[in-house]
């Protein structure tokens, strides 16, 4: 009995939003590390997705009811360099007196926090809709 | 949270008596409607009910685990529990809708002029 239909690749597609969600404000906290894991400037982190077949139920016939949901496929840096900025007293200066930034620009990283967040919002939406009609129909005798 | 479980187990506990009333009268079916022509599908309507409630009751020990397992800490996804509740309500509220039909099918039926 599927009360609630389509929501299997809609929960997928939450938990992944919420891992690109993570990453963002892992970009964001270091916008001003100049010393990340590998001695160097923290490089920003990217989240790509994949889709990925799902069974959500067996037919009455035995074969499997399958739908597309999404996952992470994978989270990788971006290879951009940062800007070079001229601050002698910095402690992680070169000895001509420049700091590497990190290559994270907090403006994009905002824009795609707003991305994140509206499809996450669009995904719950779905999930409301699909109570919705369920409740609808259930008023039918009513 | 903590409500909403409470919610569930009290579902989870109406629709297990209703599961083993439902299950008592399965046993004097046989006797009873002995009189009566059998269905084509050989399923008594006591089992189909029976399904119903087994299916709606399964639905709301998922959603118990998900909540448990969230609350536990073992997962982060509260979407999951969220929408395994909302499930689970939904599945109720379905399974009373039917009671509801039968209970008025009978009122009826009762209220028929002999």
């Amino acid at each position: 009995m599927n009360i609630l239909p389509g929501l299997e690749s809609t929960s997928s597609a939450l938990a992944a939003e919420k891992v690109r969600l993570d990453i963002i404000g892992q970009n964001i906290a270091n916008a001003h590390t100049t010393r990340g894991l590998d001695g160097k400037p923290y490089a920003r982190q990217m989240v790509s997705f994949e889709s990925k077949l799902m069974e959500v139920g067996v037919k009455e016939d035995g074969s499997k009811i399958m739908t597309i949901g999404v996952q992470v496929k994978s989270i990788e840096s971006d290879k951009t360099i940062g800007a070079l900025v001229y601050n002698p007293t910095h402690p992680d200066a070169d000895e001509k007196g420049y700091v590497r930034l990190p290559n994270v620009n907090l403006t994009h990283e905002m824009v795609d926090m707003i991305a994140a967040s509206r499809s996450y919002e669009a995904n719950l939406q779905v999930v409301r809709t699909a109570k919705q009609m369920a409740q609808q129909a259930l008023r039918i005798g009513k | 949270m903590i409500e909403a479980n409470s919610n569930i187990a009290a579902q989870q506990a109406f629709s297990q008596s209703m599961l083993s009333q439902l299950k008592g009268k399965d046993a004097l079916q046989p006797q009873e409607l002995q009189g009566l022509p059998s269905s084509d599908s050989g399923e008594s309507f006591g089992n189909m009910i029976g399904n119903l409630v087994k299916e709606v009751d399964d639905k709301g020990k998922v959603a118990s685990a998900e909540t448990n397992k969230l609350l536990l800490g073992e997962t982060d996804n509260i979407h999951q529990s969220m929408i395994a509740m909302q499930e689970s309500g939904l599945a109720f509220t379905m399974l009373v809708e039917v009671r509801n039909k039968l209970v008025q099918s009978y009122q009826e039926l009762m209220r028929m002029p002999v």
